[in-house]
C-alpha cells in the first residue's frame, strides 16, 4: 500500500510541467559575479564599481559629481560635493617635533629636504610634515592605508592621475578635510580647509601632499621624490 | 573549483541550472524560479569559500536555492502578492494519460500542495525532485531524523487525504 503511494509520487516527478532555465542564465550570473562583492554594504560596492570603471577607462578625466557620489581611495574617503568651502587653508603642523613615534617609516621627499615642521599623532599612525617653499607652504600627511577611511574629503572636483604608474587622485581646488582616526568618531578634529592636494599610495603608506599654491606638476615631482 | 574561475563557474551554472530551476519552481517560486536561481547562483559563487572541497556540490547549491525560494516567497507575501501566499501545485505535462490516470495524478498533486509547508517541502524534495534522504536533509537544512519523520507523517497525511472510493478499491 505504501509502495503504491511512493511509486505514484515518483511517477509524478516525470509528469510535471516545470520551467527550464533560459539561455541567458549563466551570462546573467557571470555578469553579476564578475564585479567584486560588497565589502561593507551596498553603497560601498556600487561606488567601488564606479571607481574601477573610471580608473580603467578614464584616467585623468574629471570625476563628476553626477557620476560618483563618493568613493574610497587608499584610506581617503571622498565625497563629491558641489559646494566649494570658503576661507583659507589651515596652518600645517607644528614646528620643532621629530618623526620619532611614527608607527611606520615616514617618507620624506628629497625635492623638499627636511621638513620645517613635524607632527606625529598620539598613536603614531598619522605623520604630518610641513615646508615653507617658493610655492608657498606645502604640507604632507602620511598614514598606513588601512581599510577604514582616515581622511574624509568633500570636494566638487577630483581627478584620477597617474604618478609613476600608480593611481593617484588630484584635488585641484580647496576642499574640506575631516580626519577620522581608525574606528573613531568622525569629528575628533574640526573640519579644516585643504588646498590643492595630491593623494598617492606608496607601498602600504598613503601620502597626501597639500599646498595652497601647488600645481599638479609640482605635486607629482614631490611625490616622485619620496623616499 | 575556487572563486575567481569564471569559466569553470559558467560550466557549473549550466550543468546545475535545470535542477536548480526545477527545485525553485517545485518548492514554490513558480514563474519566478529563474530569478530565484540567478540570485542563488550569485550567492553560491560568493560563498564558494565556505564550500568544502569533496562535499557534494548539488545539495549545497540546492540548499541556497531553497533558502532563496523561501526568501522570495516571504517577500512576495510581504508585498501583498496574494496569489503567491498559497502554494499552487505545478501543472501536469500534456495528457498522454487516460482520463482516470490524469485525475488521479491531479488529485495527488493537489494533496501534496495542500500539505503543511514542513511536510510538503520534504515530500517534494524526496519524491518530486527525486533527492535521497541525505540530499533532502542538506537541501532543507534539517537533520536526517527530522526528514525521516516528516516523510512518514507526510505520506500518512497524503494517504488519509487520498481516501476515495476508487483508491479504497486499490488498497484492498
Amino acid at each position: 500500500m505504501s509502495d503504491t503511494l511512493e511509486q505514484d509520487l515518483r511517477a509524478l516527478a516525470g509528469d510535471l510541467r516545470v520551467p527550464e532555465p533560459g539561455p541567458a542564465l549563466a551570462g546573467a550570473v557571470l555578469a553579476r559575479v564578475a564585479v567584486p562583492p560588497p565589502a561593507r554594504g551596498r553603497v560601498r560596492w556600487v561606488v567601488a564599481v564606479a571607481v574601477a570603471v573610471l580608473l580603467a577607462g578614464l584616467a585623468a578625466s574629471p570625476v563628476g559629481a553626477r557620476v560618483v557620489e563618493w568613493f574610497d581611495f587608499h584610506g581617503v574617503m571622498v565625497r563629491e560635493d558641489d559646494t566649494v568651502p570658503g576661507g583659507t587653508p589651515a596652518v600645517p603642523s607644528e614646528p620643532g617635533a621629530s618623526l620619532e613615534g611614527a608607527a611606520f617609516d615616514p617618507l620624506v621627499p628629497a625635492e623638499l629636504g627636511p621638513p620645517d615642521g613635524v607632527g606625529v599623532s598620539d598613536g603614531g599612525d598619522l605623520v604630518s610634515m610641513s615646508w615653507t617653499t617658493a610655492d608657498g607652504t606645502v604640507r604632507i600627511d602620511e598614514f598606513a592605508a588601512g581599510l577604514d577611511p582616515y581622511f574624509w574629503k568633500s570636494s566638487p572636483v577630483a581627478q584620477h592621475v597617474d604618478v609613476d604608474g600608480r593611481d593617484a587622485i588630484w584635488f585641484p581646488v580647496p576642499h574640506e578635510v575631516v580626519v577620522v582616526p581608525e574606528g573613531g568618531a568622525q569629528e575628533t578634529h574640526a573640519p579644516r580647509l585643504a588646498g590643492q592636494t595630491l593623494v598617492v599610495p606608496v607601498g602600504a603608506v598613503t601620502v597626501r601632499i597639500e599646498g595652497e599654491d601647488l600645481d599638479l606638476v609640482r605635486a607629482v615631482e614631490i611625490a616622485a621624490s619620496l623616499e | 573549483m575556487r572563486s575567481g574561475d569564471l569559466d569553470a563557474y559558467a560550466e557549473l551554472v549550466n550543468s546545475h541550472a535545470p535542477m536548480a530551476v526545477r527545485t525553485a519552481a517545485l518548492l514554490g517560486a513558480g514563474a519566478d524560479a529563474e530569478d530565484v536561481v540567478q540570485e542563488a547562483f550569485v550567492k553560491a559563487y560568493r560563498s564558494l569559500g565556505r564550500y568544502r572541497d569533496g562535499a557534494a556540490f548539488r545539495p549545497w547549491l540546492l540548499r541556497i536555492v531553497a533558502n532563496e525560494t523561501r526568501n522570495h516567497h516571504r517577500s512576495a507575501v510581504r508585498r501583498g502578492a496574494r496569489e503567491r501566499a498559497d502554494f499552487l501545485p505545478p501543472a501536469l505535462l500534456d495528457p498522454a494519460d487516460e482520463v482516470a490516470d490524469r485525475e488521479r495524478k491531479e488529485q495527488l498533486l493537489a494533496a501534496v500542495a495542500g500539505l503543511p509547508d514542513r511536510l510538503r517541502t520534504v515530500v517534494t524534495c524526496r519524491y518530486l525532485l527525486e533527492l535521497d534522504e541525505a540530499e533532502t536533509a542538506t537541501t532543507l537544512g534539517l537533520p536526517r531524523g527530522t526528514v525521516k519523520s516528516r516523510l512518514n507523517r507526510g505520506l500518512a497525511r497524503l494517504r488519509a487525504d487520498l481516501v476515495t472510493p476508487g483508491r479504497e478499491a486499490d488498497r484492498v
